[in-house]
């Protein structure tokens, strides 16, 4: 009696771990592939690449200002499967502490994103429509609120966060140094290796000002494996951004509408 | 009491199995137009998740695959056929992506789609009609309410 209360405990703990486990490992998120072992001496991030991630997002972070444009482009596989080039372009005003505008044109629909502090825009020029909300008042939380309540997401919002550091670091597995290039964004750049569970790739971070020149992202989490490139240019830190860059009034005679993502509630 | 102690050991793993998964979340930001309805835009052969802003009149629809009746716009009379995308109609619950060829030309007119479908273009023939100061448009026998989400314009029906 006594072993086969043994055995039904043993099941039963066995069962709770089979189905953590089975929780941990599934879902929609594979694992990236396994590492080989590396040789001696040699380590999976390297502190060195982390010193100029650090030195990008430090002085990044510390920007009162910043504009910027970039260009991207992004795999998405046709009907063949074949991965297929799209391209848009962005040009981002940020100021500190509670201001940003992006719009977006491309391969698409045209788009304007503004948060003036105190709203979330949405804005479709060929539309006319304009998706308002109120937000909260800083840009750390209203880009969450954005991406949480519309899954609105832009080129550069990793960028433009308080702490981006922590951002892109969170989860990371992998970092190293290839080297120096001077074939990107047209200054020298070191290119820097980056890997998470979700994602691989790499950035190309000014050898001189520190400032981000380029990604290059796989996401993992899609069989398709699809890639993303964007390209940063005409960075502009502290720099004076006229206030009517961040006014809504430009958008008063559009027709107001709400965020929602497709398969939310309505009110 | 055993027993106790053996299931206590399996929860402390259980805990922190899953503990670790969110953990190592790696949201990165901006994915492009990796998910599609942030895009739209001209493509003949695009994939599931792509929503093209071509006008109705385009050439094919891209309906998603459903549990749902299936949604077919017919075409409007003489179709302006552009190298652009069809309009696609994303069906709630959509499990796999369905090809459907353009219908033969004719007189605008459509089956009235399942309430929660969305479209990234307004159909023809529906205007604008706000009811209790939200926007929405009058359509053939229902209504689409536009909406921002999923990084992307779109028209949802809903009831009425």
């Amino acid at each position: 009696m006594h072993s086969l209360s043994k055995i039904v405990a043993a099941l039963i703990s066995c069962c709770i771990l089979s189905i953590a486990s089975a929780q941990s490992t599934g879902g929609n998120r594979p694992e990236a592939p396994k590492r080989p072992q590396l040789p001696k001496g040699m380590t999976a991030i390297e502190p060195a690449a982390l010193d100029l991630l650090r030195a990008m997002t430090d002085k990044l972070s510390a920007a009162k200002s910043m504009q910027f444009e970039a260009l991207v482009l992004s795999e998405f596989p046709s009907i063949d499967g074949i991965p297929v080039i799209y391209s848009t372009a962005a040009k981002v005003a940020l100021q500190r502490p509670n201001k940003f505008d992006v719009v977006v044109w491309g391969d698409g629909p045209s788009s304007e994103i503004l948060f003036n502090g105190k709203q979330l825009f949405a804005y479709s020029p060929e539309k006319n429509l304009v998706a308002v909300s109120n937000a909260p008042s800083n840009i750390d939380e209203a880009a969450k609120f954005a991406y949480d309540k519309a899954g609105l997401f832009f080129p550069g919002d990793d960028l433009i966060l308080s702490n981006p550091y922590a951002h892109l670091t969170q989860g990371l597995t992998d970092a190293f140094i290839v080297g120096k290039t001077k074939l990107v964004g047209g200054v020298e750049t070191n290119v820097i290796v980056m890997a998470g569970r979700q994602l691989q790739g790499q950035i190309w971070i000014g050898a001189k000002d520190n400032l981000p020149y380029m990604a290059s992202w796989i996401y993992l989490g899609d069989k398709s494996l699809p890639r993303t490139t964007l390209q940063y240019k005409n960075w502009k830190l502290n720099s004076s951004i006229p206030e009517t860059r961040f006014d809504a009034g430009r958008f008063s005679k559009a027709l107001t509408i709400e965020f929602a993502q497709p398969d939310a509630p309505l009110n | 009491m055993k027993i106790l102690s053996y299931v206590l050991l399996g929860l402390v793993g259980f805990a922190t199995l899953t503990a670790t998964t969110d953990a190592e979340a790696y949201w990165h930001g901006y994915r492009g137009g990796w998910r599609g309805p942030g895009w739209g835009g001209g493509c003949w052969r695009c994939g599931p998740g792509w929503v093209g802003p071509a006008a109705v009149v385009a050439g094919a629809e891209v309906v998603e695959g459903s549990t749902a009746p299936q949604v077919v716009v017919e075409q409007a009379p003489s179709p302006v056929y552009v190298q652009q995308a069809a309009p696609a109609v994303v069906v709630p619950g959509a499990a796999a992506p369905v090809v459907v060829s353009p219908g033969p030309a004719g007189p605008v007119g459509y089956s009235i789609p399942p309430i929660g479908s969305t479209f990234p273009n307004l159909l023809p023939g529906c205007f604008l009609a706000p009811r209790n100061g939200i926007n929405f448009y009058q359509c053939q026998g229902f209504r689409m309410r536009p909406l921002y989400g999923g990084n992307a314009f779109y028209y949802r029906v809903v009831p009425g």
